[in-house]
């Protein structure tokens, strides 16, 4: 129900509940970056092969240990999809709220400078706040790729490197 | 004694799209004796998989009663190993890995995992493959994975889904060999799916044919011509002979009742 809401438009609410502060953008970021995790783990858990489901139980696993060792790591390319779309998202998010509703950050800066008329503070802004958002995602893929290390030799991202 | 006891087994599964109630297994009447290597016949769509799916505890018969050692069968369970018609090995493992999957359900740690696996790697002539992920090997390789562990876990019956089916013909050769050689070897009790007379008379002790769907149970005869099977020898052929005879009955009358 609350997922079609874009999460920006919960900045007027933030505000009112939580102040000007650290805190607005902190809510907005969890709103951001929840659902994608959720959708994709849901996504993920849905279409676990069932015959993997079957050999598990073939060799005795009890639901614990299905759990942990056939749906979490069946489902983990899912979650780290949605967990790449959840960076993007809080990024946006965080340089959003700065900008409205908190008086720190590079958003903060980039809103200043515009209202200030330093134009010359504009662009370092921007480069800074896509330099920021490109190292967090490098940061991610990297996670990504040396634990799903057993898909590199099937997809054809790995088949690049 | 009767290793597997197959008693009246019906099987209806409710097909959606015409709400109707298809009958896949009918009043099927099987023992197994231990040691058997038993292989059902019959033409795709007859109800083998699902009565092979019983046999494994992952679905439940409509009506009658499947006892494994004197026991009945309710669930899936680590003393019926089963090998899929797709290998269904967990991408995430490595093949030493893989294999000794149960051992790590049971809290086996790794090293010891590892070493106890080697040896059924071995046997399936894996070696050197065992930091390889199954994506990285043929189906042919991953089939054999499959049967490894399946005997690793060194079940009283191992159940067979046509696992070479998806395998070239030179392949499939030399899997139904080796795969001879290792239940003359360890001796456990196999049910093995096919619909190749072929496959099943080369490989079987017994071989069961079935019926089209609603599957019964055609035909069962002990085959026990000495192996290495010669597919060309005339006792096989008359066997053959026996088997395609009995099809082709079944395909004129149900033709003729069609
Ligand atoms: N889960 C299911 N739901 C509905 N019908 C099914 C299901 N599984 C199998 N059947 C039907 O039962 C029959 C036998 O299927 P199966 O045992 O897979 O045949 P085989 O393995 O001999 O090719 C088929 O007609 C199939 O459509
Ligand atoms: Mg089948």
């Amino acid at each position: 129900m609350l997922r079609p809401i874009p999460p920006v438009s919960w900045i007027p609410l933030a505000i009112i509940w939580f102040g000007i502060a650290d805190r607005p953008a902190i809510f907005l970021v969890f709103l951001g970056a929840f659902f994608p995790i959720l959708m994709n783990t849901i996504h993920g858990v849905w279409t676990i092969d069932r015959n993997l489901v079957r050999a598990a139980s073939m060799m005795g696993a009890n639901e614990r240990q299905f759990l942990w060792n056939v749906v979490v790591p069946a489902a983990l390319p899912s979650i780290f999809a949605g967990l790449r779309i959840a960076i993007g998202s809080a990024w946006m998010l965080t340089v959003r709220a700065e900008m409205v509703a908190v008086k720190s950050g590079v958003g903060y800066v980039l809103w200043d400078s515009y209202y200030f008329l330093r134009y010359d503070m504009v662009i370092p802004a921007m480069v800074s706040i896509g330099l920021l958002g490109y190292l967090s995602d490098w940061a991610i893929k990297g996670l990504m790729g040396s634990i799903l290390r057993w898909q590199r030799t099937t997809t054809v991202q790995g088949r690049e490197g | 004694m009767a290793e597997i006891a197959i008693r009246n087994v019906t099987k209806a599964f409710h097909d959606r799209a015409r709400s109707q109630d298809v009958l896949a297994v009918d009043t099927v009447n099987l023992t197994i004796a231990d040691h058997d290597f038993v292989c059902l016949l019959g033409p795709s769509g007859c109800g083998k998989s699902t009565l092979l799916n019983m046999i494994a505890g992952f679905e439940k018969p409509s009506s009658g009663l499947i006892e494994v050692a004197g026991t009945r069968v309710e669930r899936p369970c680590a003393d019926r190993g089963v090998v899929f018609q797709q290998p269904t090995l967990m991408p995430w493992l490595d093949v030493a890995d893989n294999v000794p999957f149960h051992l790590k359900l049971k809290g086996v740690g790794r090293k010891e995992r590892r070493e106890r696996a080697q040896s059924f790697i071995d046997l399936v002539g894996l070696t050197g493959f065992e930091r390889h992920f199954p994506s990285e090997l043929s189906g042919g390789m991953n089939q054999r994975v499959g049967i490894a562990r399946a005997l690793l876990m060194n079940p009283r019956v191992i159940l067979m889904d046509e696992p070479f089916a998806a395998l070239d013909a030179q392949t499939k050769m030399e899997m139904q060999e080796e795969l001879v050689r290792i239940w003359e070897r360890i001796r456990c009790t196999i049910v093995f799916v096919s619909h190749s007379v072929d496959e099943a008379l080369v490989l079987g002790s017994r071989v069961a044919v079935m019926t089209r769907r609603p599957g019964r149970i055609r035909d069962d005869f002990a085959f026990d011509l000495p192996r290495p099977r010669d597919v060309t020898r005339p006792a096989f052929n008359d066997a053959k002979r026996r088997v395609l005879s009995l099809i082709r009955d079944e395909a004129t009358t149900s033709r003729r009742a069609a």
